[in-house]
């Protein structure tokens, strides 16, 4: 008899992502661990068969109803591939289709790539987590304990982590989402599609004892250098103070530290800080003060409620319910390329500290969050700490290092120690 | 344990260049950077292997020749002579001449090609129809179809050569299309009138020509301003 397999409706956040899709772009991000040792390819597909039973919503593949696409488990996981000269190469639809995560490997690690409509970071990482687990089991036959985000293999998934979060915990009244458009970073595209990765290695406590000494946290911290290094970007690019537009950066919240969710689904909301550089020249802690307090109060339980309630209660509109698939990509797109991309220079995610079951301590050398590129905007920024160092990975589709150069030095300034480490071609 | 001597980071050791500022790197102690692992493989720059024009015209050529050889091999076995297969053969040329030439003629000189193509097709159209013509025992080629073909050939060599050194824009040349099909419509009216004699005045070609004229003037507006264009191209685009 065959086995019934699971499908799920894309939850509120994925919905935007299939739609939003283009010939050269499908939104992808990448978890990656770097192994003490060199992977086998063999245990890892072994360990990645058991893995992905376990995650029965993340072994998906997004298929197309009349309506809307939906999720649908999948026997056809992909085999590890080795990696390629760059992270997040070009994945067709058609291959999203059949399977909407791959897995990859390279010398000693292992990285696991996910089209976001399947989960957010948080949900990739427990994935990531439980996979690596299982292959130190099968590889060196130690069993890790089941904590810190590595789910027992045996055990089968719980139903709380495949519910749609967003519709539980929406609030009544919904936010205004209209939000002025924000400073386009731009430059030179790279030949072959090919993707530019500067990984920035800081020990954190460095980079924590700077922030403590402004009084914010790190991610409040490394936001305004950001925000800082843009905005010199922008005056370099744009002299004439009334034409700039304000410098945004896009930050992704995990909503499960504010909702009891145990989903491991699409479960996250964005802040945008920023300044807007027209108002005057803006001062180093003038910039931290404003973004320290635009998140504090963007970042709420209540207010997330409410931005969440916007997203839900368009998805609930009945006239969109009701227009097929092709009519609802063509509105939804078009939407995406209006909205979506314009509303912050860049996206900064950082994960945070991952932490991990203490047996595994020893078998992983290091942990890397990678974003893709967003369809316009060139580059993108994705962060955690493992272990004592802070990765921060800049991705970017065009050739010019300008952000990364005047982000970097502009910490080394501060006396914070870096190294840097790249995929340029030679 | 490298550093950039311009911005001061440390960098990984198979680093050759300073991701951040390209700065090459200056190591005192090189044995060690030989050996190191990079992240990812080395980037191959894969220049995708191209198929040759030539080979695909010869395939497409080949494909020709074989309807063609089947129907002169069929005409002459059955008939003894070259009757109905002439048109097939007409009209292979004729498909060669349109579709297949343009390519080969590229591979010789690319700025003029698009004219001299015309003229080919134009010359191989005429040839085709004054076969038809005097094969079938019609009397409408010269005083009929000559006129009305030199007519729309004229008009596209003239437009080929505009956008060819102008470069006007899409909505532009899509206007003048409209235009001159209207146009067009009245000249077929006069011509069939005249050869045909059905009547003196002209009637049904006013329809289309109005209406052409009027998509043409929307879009000699639409392409005057540039927000407009923008905002239907926002509205409209797939």
């Amino acid at each position: 008899m065959d086995k019934k397999h699971l499908w799920l409706k894309l939850d509120n956040a994925a919905k935007i992502y299939p739609a939003a899709k283009r010939r050269t772009w499908v939104n992808l991000f990448r978890l990656s661990a770097t192994m003490s040792e060199t992977v086998d390819p063999e245990i890892l597909k072994s360990a990645l068969k058991i893995t992905a039973k376990r995650f029965p919503y993340i072994s998906v593949a997004v298929k197309r109803g009349l309506f809307w696409y939906y999720l649908e488990e999948t026997d056809l996981l992909p085999e590890p591939k080795k990696d390629g000269p760059y992270p997040l190469m070009k994945v067709k639809f058609r291959e999203i289709r059949k399977c909407a995560f791959r897995v990859l490997y390279y010398d000693n690690r292992i990285a696991v790539e996910f089209f976001h409509s399947l989960t957010d970071g948080n949900g990739g990482l427990v994935f990531l987590k439980t996979l690596i687990a299982e292959y130190i089991l099968q590889k060196y036959g130690k069993n890790i304990e089941c904590t810190n985000g590595v789910l027992s293999r045996t055990e089968s998934p719980d139903i709380s982590e495949i519910e749609d979060s967003f519709l539980k915990y929406s609030g009544e009244i919904s936010k205004s989402r209209s939000e002025p458009t924000a400073f386009k970073l731009s430059g030179t595209k790279e030949e072959n599609g090919f993707i530019n990765l500067i990984t920035g290695i800081i020990p954190a406590e460095e980079i924590l004892t700077q922030a403590k000494k402004y009084g914010v946290s790190l991610t409040v911290f490394l936001v305004s250098i950001m925000i800082e290094c843009i905005i010199e970007m922008q005056n370099k690019k744009i002299q004439k103070r009334k034409k700039q537009r304000p410098v945004k950066i896009l930050v992704p919240v995990n909503l499960r530290k504010f909702f009891p969710s145990k989903s491991l689904r699409n479960f996250v909301m964005f802040v945008t800080p920023g300044v807007d550089p027209r108002l005057g020249d803006w001062s180093f802690e003038e910039i931290l003060n404003t973004v320290h307090h635009q998140m504090g109060t963007g970042i709420t339980a209540k207010e997330m409620a409410g931005r969440i309630a916007a997203n839900v209660n368009a998805e609930k509109m009945l006239l969109l319910k009701i227009m097929p698939l092709f009519i609802k990509n063509l509105a939804m797109k078009a939407v995406y390329n209006m909205v979506g991309e314009k509303k912050s220079c860049l996206a900064f995610s950082n994960l945070g500290v991952v932490e991990v079951p203490k047996e595994m301590i020893g078998f992983i050398k290091r942990f890397d969050f990678i974003l893709g590129v967003q369809a316009t905007t060139p580059c993108n920024c994705g962060v955690l700490s493992y272990n004592g160092n802070l990765y921060i990975n800049f991705i970017r589709d065009i050739k010019e290092s300008e952000l990364e150069r005047k982000f970097f030095t502009r910490l080394r300034k501060l006396g914070i120690h870096i190294k840097i480490e790249s995929n340029q071609k030679e | 344990m490298p550093y950039c001597v311009n911005c001061g980071v440390e960098l990984s050791d198979h680093e050759k260049n300073c991701p951040l500022c390209h700065t090459p790197v200056i190591n005192p102690n090189p044995d060690k950077s030989i050996n190191a692992k990079k992240p990812y493989p080395t980037a191959k720059i894969i220049s995708a292997q191209k198929v040759s024009k030539k080979s695909i015209i010869e395939l497409i050529s080949c494909f020709f020749a074989i309807p063609l050889l089947i129907c002169v091999a069929c005409n002459m076995t059955i008939n003894g002579k070259i009757t109905w297969a002439g048109y097939v053969i007409g009209a292979e040329i004729l498909t060669f001449v349109v579709f297949v030439m343009p390519f080969i003629i590229t591979s010789f000189t690319k700025k003029i090609a698009p004219v001299i193509s015309i003229l080919f097709d134009f010359l191989c159209l005429t040839c085709f129809l004054l076969y038809i013509e005097k094969n079938s025992g019609g009397t409408w080629f010269s005083g009929f179809v000559l006129p009305l073909l030199m007519l729309l050939f004229l008009f596209i060599l003239v437009l080929t050569i505009i956008y060819i050194i102008k470069k006007p824009s899409a909505l532009a040349v899509a206007s003048s299309v409209l235009l001159f099909s209207g146009a067009f419509c009245v000249a077929i009216e006069i011509m069939v009138n005249i050869n045909f004699h059905i009547r003196n005045y002209l009637i049904w070609s006013f329809y289309p020509l109005i209406t052409l004229i009027l998509l043409a003037i929307i879009l000699i507006i639409i392409d005057h301003n540039d927000v407009l264009k923008e905002k239907l191209e926002k509205k409209f685009f797939i």
